[in-house]
């Protein structure tokens, strides 16, 4: 169920950015070809897919432990202490997400009784684009919570390996 | 209050949280003391990620995976052996070279080193280089990439100055092309001295062969240049074109990929931009938080009653960053450091453009100083060495870049001189 779930989302992930892609270059060629038709429109488009691409990643971020992190001091300690922090670290990370869903939640609710849209020639249903926000917090609220559960209660101290983040 | 915030921050920091969350949660924190309303931090994370200049580091990254897996590092590498390499310690300045081409189509160190290490390294090491030297020339000139235009780090920091894109990549041009000279020097006194061993001369038919194979490979940077300078496209749409044009040779002439797996590829790129994206989000609610609070104002405070003239503050700054480059990477260090900086810069006189190239050699030094240098390790990775050797290795360029580094912070010329010739 689980690993259905996670190539769901590299899939969706990869499909987002091409499509993102390919939109963002119909917007460059397009507009040496035809004047008719408002590209701007297509570069609009492009930054909502690609967000929504961002966050949907950084859930999957969480299941492989991808998000930069400053992991040295960690580290450095016994597994068993390890543990304890990262039992700390995914708590906080559970508790924010949860607040970032509820006042993302409020943010796109907000939007979408307004009735607002972007202010441009397409005047894009701001909404869609803000829900991309509480959705990828709940799916990350979910990752988190579930290694919280891993590391309280199926913890395995060969599983603390040292990782690097990112450029 | 700021005392406060600072506490929170770094027993965050140090847990090894992840860098968006000690950012938001200091952030939230900070908000909740102040009663500030927090649906204003979800509202900022949303606004600030809803700009087409940031979409540059996307497009870029995935420009950069393209090439990675694609074939155009190996025909950079081979176009360079063929021109350069039949010198002492030839390979090694292919890999200087090979790196500043590549570094000319990617905004990225890690891709990169990583690109030139999988091929050159295990060469060096076939041709009895020994092991510290072809690991350290591969992490030291793999951070090139973030130096000579286009550069994500440059990027992030014209998001957060308010600065031009195309003015900070030119700016970057000279220092860039002085860095490459410096290791090339380095490498061909190095190669003297321990008889390194020289590539063969090419037969004029292969001479030709590798030069036209690397055509489609060397039309990338040109595209980009006259994308950029040219006024013809935006630097979101250059980068679109790049993975464009990287995607359409790595597919169809190098054949470095299936097309079947361009999507897994994308998601890959998607993967990495995204671990930038999310920083980026909660940071600049961070920035918004930390200018409110006045922070950088009492530090200009703080440096007109001590009366700290720029040599000082500069020399000052480069010393943190150094220290920071040591255990953050870069876009955390950018993205916390200069919301905090920057409003110095104009009350000293400093110019932003100058700054940023000081600030991004500061980030080369952080790629390849331990504990935390993402070149050392992604090489040691690839290479299956012992962390140790390559530390020993990039050791020689760390004073190189060190000298670099005096010279682009005393003399600003070196950055300005050409945004100014292009831009006035």
């Amino acid at each position: 169920m689980l690993d259905a779930w996670d190539k769901l989302e590299r899939w969706l992930i990869g499909l987002l950015g091409a499509l993102g892609l390919v939109v963002y270059l119909t917007q460059i060629v397009g507009r040496y070809i035809t004047s008719a038709i408002d590209f701007s429109m297509a570069e609009e488009l492009t930054v909502y897919i690609i967000i929504w691409s961002a966050f949907l990643t950084a859930s999957l971020l969480v299941r492989e432990d991808g998000h930069v992190r400053a992991d040295l001091l960690l580290r450095m300690m016994r597994p068993g202490r390890q543990r304890w922090v990262e039992i700390a670290n995914c708590g906080i990370a559970f508790g924010f997400c949860i607040a970032l869903t509820w006042y993302g939640w409020l943010v796109t609710a907000d939007s979408f009784d307004l009735g607002e849209r972007s202010n441009t020639a397409l005047g894009f249903p701001l909404w869609i684009y803000y829900a991309s926000l509480p959705v990828a917090a709940a799916l990350m609220s979910m990752r988190y919570a579930r290694r919280l559960w891993q590391f309280c209660f199926a913890f395995d101290p060969a599983t603390m390996e040292v990782h690097s983040g990112h450029e | 209050m700021t005392k406060l915030f600072a506490a929170i921050f770094f027993v965050l920091l140090g847990m090894g949280l992840p860098i968006w969350l000690v950012l938001g949660a200091s952030a939230g924190t900070m908000f909740a003391i102040e009663g500030k309303p927090l649906v204003g931090i979800a509202q900022k994370m949303l606004d600030e990620l809803n700009s087409t200049t940031l979409l540059a580091v996307p497009f870029f990254v995935m420009a950069a995976s393209f090439m990675q897996r694609g074939g155009i590092a190996k025909a950079l590498v081979d176009v360079a052996a063929a021109w350069v390499g039949n010198v002492r310690g030839g390979l090694g300045v292919v890999c200087v070279m090979a790196c500043a081409m590549f570094a000319a189509i990617c905004g990225s160190s890690v891709a990169t080193a990583l690109a030139m290490g999988t091929i050159l390294i295990p060469a060096m090491i076939e041709r009895k280089y020994d092991r510290p030297f072809a690991l350290g020339v591969t992490a030291a000139s793999g951070t090139l990439g973030i130096l000579i235009p286009p550069s994500l780090p440059l990027i992030l920091y014209a998001i957060i100055a308010d600065e031009s894109v195309p003015r900070l990549f030119l700016a970057g041009v000279i220092p860039g092309l002085m860095q490459a000279s410096l290791f090339i020097l380095y490498v061909l006194w190095y190669g003297r001295r321990k008889n390194l061993a020289r590539e063969p001369r090419r037969s004029p038919e292969e001479f030709r062969r590798v030069n036209i194979n690397a055509l489609p490979a060397l039309s990338m940077p040109v595209i980009i240049a006259v994308g950029i300078y040219g006024g013809w496209v935006t630097t979101t749409e250059t980068a679109a074109l790049a993975a464009a044009v990287a995607l359409l040779i790595s597919l169809f002439y190098y054949k470095g990929f299936k097309p079947s797996q361009t999507l897994t590829v994308i998601g890959e790129s998607i993967k990495n931009a995204g671990t930038i994206m999310i920083i980026i989000a909660t940071a600049l609610a961070f920035g918004h938080w930390i200018t409110e609070s006045g922070i950088p104002a009492s530090l200009v405070q703080f440096i007109r009653d001590n009366g700290f003239s720029s040599w000082q503050f500069l020399l000052a700054i480069n010393v943190m960053l150094i220290v920071l480059g040591m255990f953050l990477e870069v876009a955390s260090i950018l993205l916390i450091a200069m919301p905090i900086l920057i409003p110095v810069l104009n009350p000293l006189g400093i110019d932003p453009v100058h700054f940023a190239i000081v600030v991004v050699v500061n980030m080369e030094l952080a790629l390849i100083t331990a504990p935390v240098g993402l070149n050392l390790y992604v090489l040691a990775t690839v290479s299956k060495t012992p962390i140790g050797v390559v530390i020993r290795g990039v050791n020689p360029f760390l004073v190189l870049l060190l000298s670099l580094l005096l010279a682009v912070t005393y003399i600003p010329d070196l950055s300005l001189w050409l945004p100014r010739l292009v831009y006035g």
